[in-house]
């Protein structure tokens, strides 16, 4: 077979991490990015915060302190060979972008000026006022556009061409043009990012259905930590939207019904900034026990004693935000926020060069992960905030040199398989109209169901429940009909896709919490209040077997610091 | 509350001509022109095709016109957009100077290809790239941190004037960037990025009609840095095209007369180009007949010493300005050795 499309290395995803990977990898071999959205509409240009390194430009600041803040936060569950590496080229990652003309943040001698975020012990985080994503995110698409590397925009790739035991493609659907394509080549990269969307209400956007996750899991590959959910604890009521930490960072209070800063109860000395994980819980706490504000289901995020000047300076985008979403003005006005959907720390398991690894822990050929929706793990139980920018930059980075090395070393493997028409028989199925579920109907079930029996509080009847729920969901799913069957930007057709991404993985998520009997960073069962390092201080995997989902664990890597008790 | 939506459909493949599509959608009080849209897409019209992402103005993919006016559809209330336009149903189309693709997805290449055009990356003298980071000001960063927060929505150039009469004039958005990068103390190309964008298309193809001011969501206020751009330009002596000798040419004409020339403009403008004025003949012809001829015979107004003498002071005060920014640059160049 002839392969009119066809790179040395494909990047599934254009955001961050996969663009980092590429313009990497495109320093040794022939390489193509593709991508649902155009990469400037990624999901990271929402991030907002910042970005952390051990400078050091205000305080005296050390990689080994940043590590030990990280490994804390993940309640010891990250594995600390990758956390040392995060930290230890975060620097370079941060100057590398500074070089590229980000326009950072600046303190009055010019260096880079940096905040404190929840859960670091320093003022550790780089941030372009509150816009650091987009910021970051556009000078990397400038390097991208320098280098003129290939960009196939709103592309939605369907499948991983697997054969021998390797990946050698990908199946995509060209969404402007309505067709089927076929991608050749000799190494991929899942970069799609968050999962956000599988619940209901989330700070992520409609594009983060975790499709990554889907096309490993349906592989027989294995997902790694996938019970592990962060909830921000600042949504804006009710929308979901993210209010950033840098609001807390800067000195903003959390304040229940009773006017009270009720963290002193949860985190007496970090207060606001303890990990995210905690604060949530300390939220939603209050909010169970009535004492939200005017006892409805949110409290206030306080920033009125900041000032306007300061607002200005550094919160510019959440005084915008606040002010068009919900008529707000944080000057004058407290914000009503609850924990929202915010990140995954689980993903695809990859080794440290973000290898995509097997059931067994063996690299699996010419399939590599990186990102958000890759576990590697830095972010271990619970992901600081400011770290997921660095794993993106510096794990991808990494990725696309491996993947670089990977090319130049092996040739194109014969696809000898029928992908094209079996792919084309499936989406003629799809387009004929004969089923008979509605996406939306399916789709708002299964995020109803995840958002009540996989939230921040589990429990093991409930996760059954959760769990028999996907189950028949997914059966109504090989029922769906396509409402729209034009054959030019179906943007109905993605969602239906992306819903079939979501419920395959959604039960990954109910079956390891399931499984996971103790509470650790973001897990909160309440039938198991405590963290258990005897029985659980271990990684989970789940991936397919015959059909079910199948439990294994990976042993976590710890180097230099000891497991103790979690106070903030 | 409900809300009427007139929606233009259109798919490039399939029809020849667009039609318009009522839809009406029960949302709260709070809703944003998005979640209507997606209101009708998921309850009532699968086929209904739009872009959207972030939902919180920042990814730039839900630009498209409500009544008229480029707008983004997640940060657009309905309720208050009734309201200012007092009508009872909202216009949703797609934005302007772009194919349609189908419904509001236009096809954004045009867009990609003039940024692409004005190499929108940061060119640093390679052999002086420090260890750490570059030293840049507060001040600096504050100056040029409102354009680099432009989300390349494509607003501008959808609503943008100079675009519509000329397909090769590379639009506010691009231009903007531009300005960024030449001001950028990291970069090396001052010079030749300032030549680029003087070049034909470039800069001067403005027509100054605000409406990228207008309708930027985040307030990259385009055409400010685009008239920065031809001040550089002019500023560097580079005075020898059409833009620069319109600007030229009619700064002189009104000092010398007090009001505009217009049959002496245009060749002042086109400068020695037989081919440039002998273009212009067919458009004189047309406004003789039409009874549009400017006069032939151009005398100065009364009050010409008046204007006269604004001329003067304006130049008194650009002369006190520079010599002001020359001493502060100093002091501060001293202040750091
Ligand atoms: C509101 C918000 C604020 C945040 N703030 C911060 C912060 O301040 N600091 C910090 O460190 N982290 C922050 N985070 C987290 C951080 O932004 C993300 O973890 C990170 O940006 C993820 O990057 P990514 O490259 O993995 O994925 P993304 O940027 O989401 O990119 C994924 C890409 O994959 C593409 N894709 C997905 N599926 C497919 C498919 N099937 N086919 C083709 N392409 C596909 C998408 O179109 C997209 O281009 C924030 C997150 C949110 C939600």
């Amino acid at each position: 077979m002839v392969f009119i499309l066809q790179h040395d290395i494909l990047i599934v995803g254009g955001g961050l991490a996969g663009m980092r990977a590429a313009l990497e990898a495109s320093k040794y071999a022939d390489t193509a990015i593709v991508s649902k959205t155009h990469p400037l509409r990624c999901h990271s240009v929402a991030a907002e915060g910042g970005i952390a390194a051990a400078l050091g430009n205000t305080v005296q600041d050390s990689w080994e302190d940043h590590m030990y803040d990280t490994v804390k936060g993940s309640d010891f569950l990250a594995d600390q060979d990758a956390v040392e590496i995060l930290v230890k080229e975060a620097p370079a990652a941060i100057y590398e972008f500074e070089h590229w003309g980000v326009l950072f943040s600046r303190l009055d001698d010019g260096r880079l000026a940096q905040r404190f975020f929840g859960g670091y012990a320093k003022p550790r985080v780089c941030f372009a006022s509150d816009k650091t994503g987009h910021a970051m995110v556009h000078e990397l698409y400038a390097q991208i556009m320098k280098r003129m590397t290939k960009v196939y925009e709103e592309w939605y790739v369907l499948d991983l061409i697997i054969e021998d035991n390797m990946c050698k493609g990908i199946v995509a659907w060209d969404i402007p043009n309505g067709k089927l394509e076929v991608i050749r080549a000799k190494a991929v990269l899942l970069a799609t990012g968050a999962y956000g969307r599988v619940y209901n209400t989330t700070s992520n956007d409609y594009a983060s259905t975790g499709d990554g996750l889907a096309l490993a899991l349906h592989y027989g590959l294995p997902l790694e930590d996938m019970e592990f959910v962060q909830f921000h604890p600042t949504g804006l009521y009710s929308l979901g939207l993210l209010v950033t930490e840098a609001v807390r960072g800067e000195g903003g209070y959390l304040i229940n019904g009773k006017g009270e800063r009720f963290m002193k109860k949860y985190a007496p000395e970090k207060m606001e900034l303890a990990p995210r994980d905690i604060t949530s819980r300390a939220i939603e706490t209050e909010i169970k026990q009535g004492r939200g504000i005017n006892e409805q289901p949110y409290v206030y995020l306080d920033l009125r004693h900041l000032g306007e000047a300061k607002i200005m300076e550094k919160l510019p985008f959440v005084r915008e935000m606040c002010r068009k979403q919900m008529g707000i003005d944080v000057v004058k006005q407290p914000i009503p926020v609850r924990p929202t959907v915010h990140y995954s720390m689980g993903g695809v398991a990859t080794t440290n060069e973000g290898e995509v690894i097997t059931s067994e822990l063996k690299p699996f050929s010419g399939l590599y992960a990186a990102g958000e929706c890759a576990c590697v793990s830095v972010h271990g139980a619970n992901r600081l905030g400011a770290n997921s920018l660095l794993e993106c930059v510096v794990f991808g980075k990494r990725a696309g040199a491996a993947m670089g090395n990977y090319a130049k070393a092996t040739s194109f493997a014969e696809i000898k398989g029928d992908w094209f028409p079996k792919a084309e028989e499936c989406m003629r199925a799809l387009f004929s109209g004969n089923g008979k579920e509605k996406m939306i109907t399916v789709r708002t079930e299964m995020q109803n169901a995840m958002t009540e029996h996989c939230g921040i509080f589990r429990e093991e009847k409930s996760l059954k429940t959760g769990i028999t729920k996907i189950k028949k969901l997914q059966q109504r799913y090989t029922n769906i009909i396509l409402e729209d069957t034009s054959r030019t930007f179906n943007t109905h057709l993605v969602e239906v896709l992306e819903l079939g991404s979501m419920l395959t993985y959604a039960e990954a998520i109910l079956v390891s919490a399931l499984n996971r009997k103790e509470s650790r960073g973001a897990h909160a069962r309440t039938d198991y209040l405590k963290r258990d390092d005897k029985n659980w201080l271990k990684h989970t995997l789940v991936y397919k077997k015959n059909n079910e989902l199948a439990i294994g664990y990976r042993p976590v890597v710890i180097t230099r610091i000891k497991p103790e008790e979690r106070k903030y | 509350m409900k809300v009427k939506l007139k929606i233009r459909k259109f798919e490039a493949k399939k029809d020849t001509l667009p039609s318009y599509k009522t839809y009406e959608v029960e949302v709260p009080e709070t809703a944003t022109l998005l979640d209507c849209l997606d209101k009708v897409k998921w309850y009532q019209d699968a086929s209904l095709t739009y872009r959207r992402n972030c939902k919180n103005s920042i990814c730039g993919s839900c630009a498209m016109n409500v009544n008229g006016r480029t707008i983004l559809a997640c940060e657009t209330h309905v309720k208050h957009e009734l309201t200012v336009s007092k009508r009872n149903e909202l216009i949703v189309e797609p934005m302007n100077n772009m194919p349609v693709l189908r419904d509001l997805v236009v096809d954004m290449a045009p867009f990609w290809d003039a940024l692409q055009a004005v190499e929108p990356w940061l060119q640093p003298d390679e052999s002086k790239v420090p260890e750490k980071e570059y030293l840049q000001s507060k001040e600096e960063v504050h100056l040029l941190d409102k354009v680099a927060g432009c989300i390349m929505c494509g607003a501008c150039f959808g609503a943008c004037n100079g675009r519509e009469a000329e397909e090769k004039f590379l639009g506010p958005a691009a231009l903007a960037r531009a300005w960024r990068y030449t001001m950028d103390s990291r970069d090396a190309r001052q010079k030749d990025r300032v030549a680029l964008y003087n070049e034909p298309h470039g800069a001067w193809d403005c027509t100054h009609c605000f409406f990228c001011v207008e309708v930027c969501p985040v307030n990259v206020a385009p055409m400010d840095q685009i008239l920065k751009l031809r001040k550089m330009a002019m500023d560097a002596g580079m005075t020898n095209n059409p833009g620069a000798r319109h600007h030229v040419g009619f700064e002189k004409i009104i000092e010398k007369s007090g009001w505009l020339d217009e049959v002496k403009l245009p060749v002042v403008s086109l400068g020695f180009n037989l081919i440039g004025q002998l273009s212009m003949i067919p458009l004189g012809v047309r406004m003789f007949t039409k009874g549009k001829m400017p006069h032939l015979i151009h005398t100065p107004i009364e009050k010409i010493k008046e204007v006269r003498d604004i001329y003067q002071l304006a130049r008194e005060e650009e002369k006190q300005q520079r010599k002001m920014l020359a001493a502060a640059i100093e002091r501060k160049t001293r202040e750091k050795l």
